[in-house]
């Protein structure tokens, strides 16, 4: 059974990017074009094992995202990557604080990316 | 210093000028009057007396009209003094206003080219917006086009792939029935080597059956002889059964039914004759055109298909194997492809991230267009220009610096203070 993940971004390009490397790599993958959007999508009944998330994104940013989706039921310890363009160690602690596995500056390579999947997503 | 410090220090200086020749003519004049008074009166002690008597007025009156002339004299030369001093000094002055008005003049036109060029840049930043907008467009467009070129392109290698992985198997398919069918025809050949002698066996013993059978014909002669004997045995017992009347009747019926049987036994026994005659001419002649030659060319005939079959089951091993050994290199390039695409699908996140830039761009021109804006609703808001324009040029460097800037020779960005990939 391959793994879901959900990307969630507002950017066409990095959506179509990730979701054609990710399913290169065997990945079922699920995508999003804000926050609020993928928010939606967990609340229908989408259960990702994984979300890759950029921040600065319109309607819902990717932090208030995390803060949202960490307390929705099931998804406590689901792993989210945050993949953004913000270099700023603040906004990493506050990523970190609200609950993000980790922190990705974009480019990412689709190597470096699965082999960071890899390690939060046991068995992937 | 401005360009009208000047005039308006020329202007001041000239108004100066006047005013300091005003109060020096006065008390000039005044000092010359008061002189001239005072010599007349000094040398004519009895002039006011006499000009009294001879005008018919009183003498003080006379005094105070001359007082009076003399001072009016003396104002009026004042006066006069002082229009030509003014008239000189009105032309100075008017002479500043005249270059006030062209510095003024100077000043207004400035203003308004720099308002007109600040409507310029507006109108350049609006350009360079909608170029920028335009190349985010075509950007995004063509990274569109190329993420899904890749994405076919990579299917079009798993295709291959499983066109070759099916082959493989159906090669590997075919080479087992192949097997199968050499097995067969190994043993269909070695059946048809051992057919000659088995073919001169059955021969022989059909050969030696024959001679039994043969033995046959005389045994049927023999009971065709005993038959006719009986016959004749039958045909005199018959007689003698007459001959003994009554009595010898029951002996005819017998002698009669003796005679009926020699008669079907020489029946049967020219029908086994006839039958084991055509049997033998039968078998006689299926012997005479069994050709053993015949047998030993089809049984090399036959040796050769099985040589053309182990041949072609060596082909489709060798088949077999270069279809394994091409599957292999196929599976390994088809690896090295779906790792080059997804790095290259990496690359592709650059887009974003140069998107991203120059919507960061856009908003500081945007911002920029707004304040040349408010300059032409505000005279008083030129003068704040270079500090809102300073803000805006460290607000603007500020949010970049918060941003990650991709080394293009490499997936590497320039992190920041951070890591590129930190996992809390």
């Amino acid at each position: 059974m391959p793994k879901t993940i959900l990307v969630v971004d507002d950017s066409v390009t990095m959506v179509m990017s990730l979701k054609t490397s990710l399913q290169i790599a065997g990945f079922t993958v699920e995508t999003a074009n804000d926050g609020q959007q993928a928010l939606d999508k967990l609340k229908g009944g989408v259960k990702p094992d994984l979300i890759i998330t950029d921040i600065n994104m319109p309607r819902m940013g990717g932090m208030e995202f995390i803060r949202h989706a960490r307390a929705l039921p099931g998804m406590r310890f689901t792993p989210i990557l945050a993949l953004t363009t913000e270099s700023q160690q603040a906004k990493r602690d506050e990523a970190k604080k609200l609950g993000a596995t980790g922190w990705l500056l974009k480019p990412v390579g689709g190597a470096d990316l699965v082999k960071v999947i890899k390690q939060v997503l046991p068995g992937a | 210093m401005t360009a009208l410090t000047e005039p308006r220090r020329k202007l001041a200086d000239a108004s100066l000028r006047q005013a300091r020749a005003l109060r020096r003519n006065m008390a000039l004049s005044t000092l010359l009057g008061v002189l001239l008074l005072s010599v007349v009166v000094y040398y004519t002690h009895d002039l006011p007396t006499r000009l009294a008597l001879w005008l018919g007025v009183s003498e003080p009156l006379m005094m105070a009209v001359f007082v009076g002339l003399t001072l009016l004299g003396t104002n009026l030369l004042a006066g006069l003094m002082f229009f030509h001093i003014s008239y000189r000094s009105a032309g100075a002055l008017s002479h500043t206003l005249a270059e006030l008005d062209d510095e003024l003049i100077k000043t207004e036109t400035r203003l308004r080219v720099s308002r007109d060029a600040l409507r310029t840049s507006a109108d350049l930043d609006q350009a360079l917006q909608d170029s920028l907008q335009q190349n985010l467009q075509d950007s995004e467009t063509s990274t569109l086009g190329v993420i899904e070129r890749t994405n076919r392109l990579n299917e079009s290698a798993g295709r291959l792939l499983d066109y070759l992985h099916h082959s493989s198997t159906n090669a590997s398919t075919m080479a087992v029935d192949i097997q199968q069918g050499v097995e067969d025809m190994n043993r269909i050949a070695r059946f048809v080597g051992a057919l000659p002698d088995t073919i001169r066996k059955d021969a022989e013993v059909i050969h030696h059956i024959l001679q039994e059978v043969k033995q046959l014909e005389g045994l049927a002669a023999s009971i065709k002889a005993i038959s006719q004997q009986t016959n004749l045995l039958a045909l005199n017992a018959a007689i003698e059964a007459a001959r003994a009347g009554e009595s010898g009747r029951g002996f005819a019926v017998v002698a009669t039914e003796v005679r009926d049987l020699a008669n079907r036994a020489s029946t049967a026994a020219d029908t086994i004759e006839s039958g084991l005659n055509q049997a033998l001419e039968a078998v006689e002649r299926s012997l005479a055109t069994s050709n053993l030659g015949d047998s030993q060319h089809h049984l090399e005939k036959a040796t050769q298909v099985v040589d053309a079959f182990q041949k072609l089951q060596n082909s489709y091993e060798d088949m077999r194997q270069f279809y394994k050994t091409l599957f292999s290199v196929v599976t390994e390039h088809n690896t090295e492809l779906a790792e080059q695409i997804a790095d290259m699908l990496g690359l592709m996140q650059y887009q974003d991230v140069e998107g991203q830039r120059l919507t960061r761009m856009n908003d500081m021109l945007t911002e920029r267009r707004r304040l040349y804006a408010s300059m032409e609703q505000s005279a008083t808001a030129l003068e704040h220009l270079p500090q809102a324009l300073e803000q805006l040029l460290t607000r603007y460097l500020e949010d970049e610096s918060r941003h990650s800037h991709p080394d293009h020779g490499g997936l590497a960005a320039d992190a920041g203070p951070g890591p590129r990939i930190e996992l809390f």
